[in-house]
C-alpha cells in the first residue's frame, strides 16, 4: 500500500513506528528530520495517489487545537478541531483535500499525549469562562476519523482522555466501516460516531474508493447495538434528477438500521467548493457529472448551487427525515450563510 | 509531429542513425527534422534546455503534437540499476538548495503508472548527501527534464521523457566524460529500441480521435464572437456531462424556431445561448418563473421590476412612469395585491419543482 515510509528521526525506535513497519515489510524506509522537510515541498499530483501513495510518520508541533470555523457542528456551542493526520486514502471526487496539501501522501502524527493535553487545555480554559457549555472537539478534519485507526490506533488515547472530560463531545466522523478499532473500547456517551452518507448510486459515482452504502449502514447498526453513540451527514448533498427520491430511500434505509430516537444529531449540507478546489475536479474528474450542476460564484465567491436551490434543498431533506420521526432539533443545516438558515429566520 | 529532445548529441546518435534527419536553419544549430520528427539538441543543463525547447516551440508548436525528453538519468535509488530504461511519472527540479514547488506530469496513461519521478538537478549531482536528499522526492535525477516539460507546458503541448540509468553509483566528473565517449553509443541504441517498440505499441492502439466539428459554429444561422464560442462549448460540455448531445440539440423544436427567427445571426446566437443555459439550469429557470409569476401583478401596471439575477441577494428594484392619475391608482392596486413575503419565500427555497 505505502511505497515508501518516512519517519522522523526522533521516532524511529517508537513502539508504533514499530509496529507499523512490521505491517509493510516490503516499503521503502526513510529517516527524515521533520515531515514538513518532505511533505507538501514540491507539487505531487493528486491522482498519484492511485498508483503511489507513501506514508509520513512524525509528531504535530505548533498549534495542535484550533477553533472550528462558523459553520462546524451544533450551532451555539464552540466547535474545535485537532489534527492527528493529512490526508485520506479515500477519493471523493469533491474533496477539498485534492487542493489542500499539494500532496496525497498520508500523515499520521503519532504524539498523541500531546494533542490529548491540548484537548485539556482548551476544554478547562474554555469551561472556566463558560462552565455551562458542552464543547466540541473533531478528529479528522484532514483525515478521515476511522478509516487508518488500525494502523494509528490512537482511538484509546482519546476514549481515556474523553472519559475524564464530560462536560465535552468528541466527533469521529467518517465514511469508513472500519469499526474493529472503536469497538475495543467502552462506549462513552460522549464520543460520537458521526458517519457521511450519501444515496447509493451517488456513493458510487462520487464517494471513489469508499464502503458502499450498505456496508455503512451495517457498521451503523452494529455500533448502535453495542451502545456507541451515532451521528449522521447528508453531506455534501448532490442535486439530479433522483434527488428527492433518493433521499427519501436513503432516510427510509438509515432508519432500518437505527431508531429515530438513536441518532444524536443529522446535519445537512449541499456540495460547495472553492474556486481552486472546483478546478482541481475539472482538472481531475472531466467526466463527472458535478462539473454539469447548476452551479454558481456565490457571495464568498465559492462555487455552489444558486441561493434559493440550496435552501429548497436542505428543507426537502430535512422535512423527508422530519415527516419519518426524527425530532427537527436533531436536525442542523450546515450552511456557512447562516444569515439565510430559515430555521433562524424563523425564530426572528 | 513530435520533437526528441536530447542533451547531448552521443544519447542521440542511434536516433540519427535510424532517421533520415536533415539540419533545420534555426537561430543556433542542433534542430533537424526528419519525416517524422523534430530532434533538439539541448545542450546540458535546464537553462539551455529551456531556452531552446522555448524557441524551437514558439516557431514550430502548430506543427508538434508532443515533446519527448530523452536521454540518461542517474538513479537515486537501489531499485533502479545501470542500464535500465524509465518512462518518467512527475518532473521536480531542485535550484540552489531549494526544491521548485511546481512539477509537470506526463498525462500519458502508461506513464502515470510508472512509480518513477524525475529530479532535474541545476547542477550536477555528485555527492552521496545530495542523492540522499533528492531521493525523498524522486527515483531518478537529470538536467533537462524539468525545464523541457515547463517549455512544453507552457505551450500547452504534452510531454514524455525516456531515460535511461547511466549510473547506480556516485559519478565523478571523469565518469560522466567517460560515458559520453565510451558508453553513448550502446545507451543510445537501448533508448532507441524502447523509443521504437512503443511508438509501434502506440501507432498500434491509436484510435484516431474524430474531430466532430461544431455544428453549432459551422451553422450560417448563427455568428459566434470568440468569447461566445468559448461559452458554446463549455456549455456544450455540459450539456454532454448532461447526456445530450449537440446533434440532439440541433433537432429541438426551440432551436430551429431560433433559427427560423428572422433576426440576426448575432441575435439569434443570443438567444441560442440563453436557450441553452436555461438546459444547462433548468431549477434556475423554475425559481425564474416562479419569482415572474409573484411579479405579474406589477408587470401587469407596467411596473418594471429587477432583482439580483444570481439570487443570492435579498432585493427588488421597480420602476414605473406615472402619467396620469389612473397610472398612479393601477400601480397602487397592483403593490397591493403584490406580495413581498412570497417574493422573499422563493428566495428562500420555500417552491415546488
Amino acid at each position: 500500500m505505502f511505497e515508501i515510509i518516512y519517519i522522523e528521526n526522533q521516532l524511529i525506535d517508537h513502539p508504533k513506528v514499530l509496529e507499523i513497519l512490521k505491517k509493510y515489510p516490503n516499503s521503502e524506509i526513510k529517516k527524515i528530520n521533520k515531515v514538513e522537510d518532505v511533505f507538501g515541498r514540491v507539487k505531487k499530483p493528486y491522482l498519484q495517489k492511485r498508483t503511489n501513495l507513501n506514508l509520513f510518520l512524525g509528531e504535530k508541533k505548533g498549534q495542535l487545537v484550533k477553533l472550528a470555523p462558523p459553520a462546524y457542528g451544533l450551532s451555539g456551542e464552540p466547535h474545535y478541531y485537532f489534527v492527528h493526520a493529512y490526508n485520506c486514502i479515500y477519493e471523493c471526487n469533491y474533496c477539498y483535500l485534492q487542493g489542500y496539501f499539494h500532496s496525497p501522501d498520508i500523515v499520521l502524527y503519532l504524539n498523541h499525549e500531546e494533542i490529548a493535553l491540548e484537548i485539556k487545555k482548551v476544554a478547562v480554559d474554555y469551561h472556566a469562562k463558560n462552565p455551562e457549555h458542552i464543547v466540541w472537539f473533531h478528529a479528522g478534519e484532514y483525515s478521515d476519523s476511522l478509516a487508518l485507526t488500525s494502523l494509528s490506533g490512537e482511538l484509546n488515547h482519546y476514549f481515556k482522555l474523553f472519559r475524564e472530560l464530560s462536560n465535552c463531545n468528541l466527533e469521529l466522523r467518517t465514511k469508513s466501516v472500519n469499526i474493529k478499532e472503536l469497538l475495543k473500547e467502552e462506549p462513552l456517551s460522549n464520543i460520537i460516531t458521526s458517519f457521511s452518507l450519501s444515496p447509493a448510486h451517488r456513493i458510487k459515482s462520487n464517494d471513489l474508493k469508499t464502503p458502499p452504502l450498505k456496508s455503512r449502514l451495517e457498521a451503523i447498526r452494529e455500533l448502535n447495538a453495542k451502545g456507541f453513540p451515532i451521528g449522521i451527514h447528508f453531506d455534501p448533498i448532490i442535486h439530479d434528477e433522483q434527488f428527492i427520491e433518493s433521499y427519501e430511500e436513503l432516510a427510509d434505509l438509515l432508519l432500518e438500521h437505527i431508531p429515530a430516537n438513536k441518532i444524536r444529531y443529522i446535519s445537512l449540507g449541499v456540495v460547495r467548493f472553492t474556486k481552486e478546489v472546483y478546478q482541481k475536479v475539472q482538472r481531475n474528474y472531466p467526466e463527472s457529472d458535478l462539473l454539469a450542476q447548476e452551479f454558481v460564484r456565490s457571495f464568498d465567491n465559492k462555487i455552489r448551487y444558486n441561493r434559493p436551490m440550496r435552501l429548497w434543498m436542505l428543507q426537502k431533506v430535512k422535512q423527508q427525515l422530519v415527516d419519518r420521526g426524527i425530532p427537527e432539533e436533531r436536525i442542523y443545516l450546515c450552511m456557512e450563510d447562516t444569515e439565510l438558515d430559515p430555521m433562524n429566520k424563523t425564530n426572528d | 509531429m513530435k520533437l526528441l529532445t536530447f542533451a547531448h548529441r552521443g544519447e542521440a546518435q542511434a536516433f540519427l542513425a535510424a532517421f533520415v534527419f536533415k539540419p533545420v536553419e534555426f537561430f543556433f544549430d542542433g534542430l533537424l527534422k526528419s519525416d517524422e520528427y523534430y530532434l533538439l539538441i539541448t545542450g546540458e543543463g535546464p537553462h539551455t534546455a529551456s531556452e531552446k525547447t522555448i524557441t524551437v516551440l514558439a516557431k514550430f508548436n502548430e506543427e508538434i503534437t508532443e515533446v519527448l525528453n530523452i536521454g540518461v538519468a542517474g538513479s537515486l535509488t537501489n531499485k533502479l540499476k545501470k542500464q535500465d530504461l524509465v518512462w518518467v511519472r512527475t518532473a521536480y527540479a531542485h535550484h540552489a538548495e531549494r526544491l521548485e514547488f511546481k512539477s509537470f506530469s506526463s498525462l500519458n496513461p502508461k506513464d502515470m503508472k510508472s512509480p518513477n519521478d524525475c529530479m532535474t538537478a541545476f547542477s550536477r549531482v555528485l555527492s552521496n548527501e545530495e542523492k540522499k536528499k533528492l531521493s525523498h522526492f524522486a527515483s531518478l535525477v537529470d538536467r533537462e527534464l524539468w525545464a523541457v516539460a515547463s517549455a512544453a507546458n507552457l505551450f500547452k503541448i504534452p510531454f514524455r521523457a525516456l531515460k535511461i540509468i547511466s549510473d547506480d553509483l556516485t559519478p565523478t566528473e571523469a565518469d560522466i566524460c567517460k560515458f559520453v565517449k565510451e558508453e553513448a553509443p550502446l545507451f543510445s541504441e537501448k533508448l532507441l529500441t524502447e523509443f521504437k517498440t512503443t511508438e509501434t505499441e502506440t501507432e498500434a492502439l491509436k484510435v484516431l480521435p474524430i474531430e466532430k466539428e461544431n455544428i453549432f459554429l459551422s451553422d450560417k444561422a448563427f455568428y459566434f464572437t470568440t468569447s461566445q464560442e468559448r461559452k458554446l462549448q463549455s456549455m456544450l460540455d455540459g450539456l454532454k456531462l448532461k447526456g445530450i448531445s449537440p446533434e440532439s440539440l440541433m433537432k429541438n423544436e426551440s432551436i430551429q424556431k431560433i433559427k427560423e427567427t428572422e433576426k440576426s445571426p448575432k441575435d439569434k446566437t443570443r438567444l441560442l445561448l440563453l436557450f441553452l443555459g436555461d438546459q444547462l439550469n433548468p431549477i434556475a429557470v423554475k425559481i425564474r418563473a416562479s419569482l415572474e409569476e409573484i411579479l405579474s401583478p406589477l408587470s401587469d401596471a407596467k411596473i418594471t421590476s429587477t432583482f439580483d439575477s444570481a439570487f443570492e441577494d435579498d432585493w427588488l428594484n421597480l420602476s414605473v412612469r406615472i402619467q396620469s392619475s389612473r397610472d398612479l391608482e393601477k400601480v397602487k392596486n397592483s403593490l397591493k395585491i403584490f406580495s413581498y413575503e412570497d417574493f422573499k419565500k422563493i428566495l428562500d427555497g420555500q417552491f415546488d419543482v
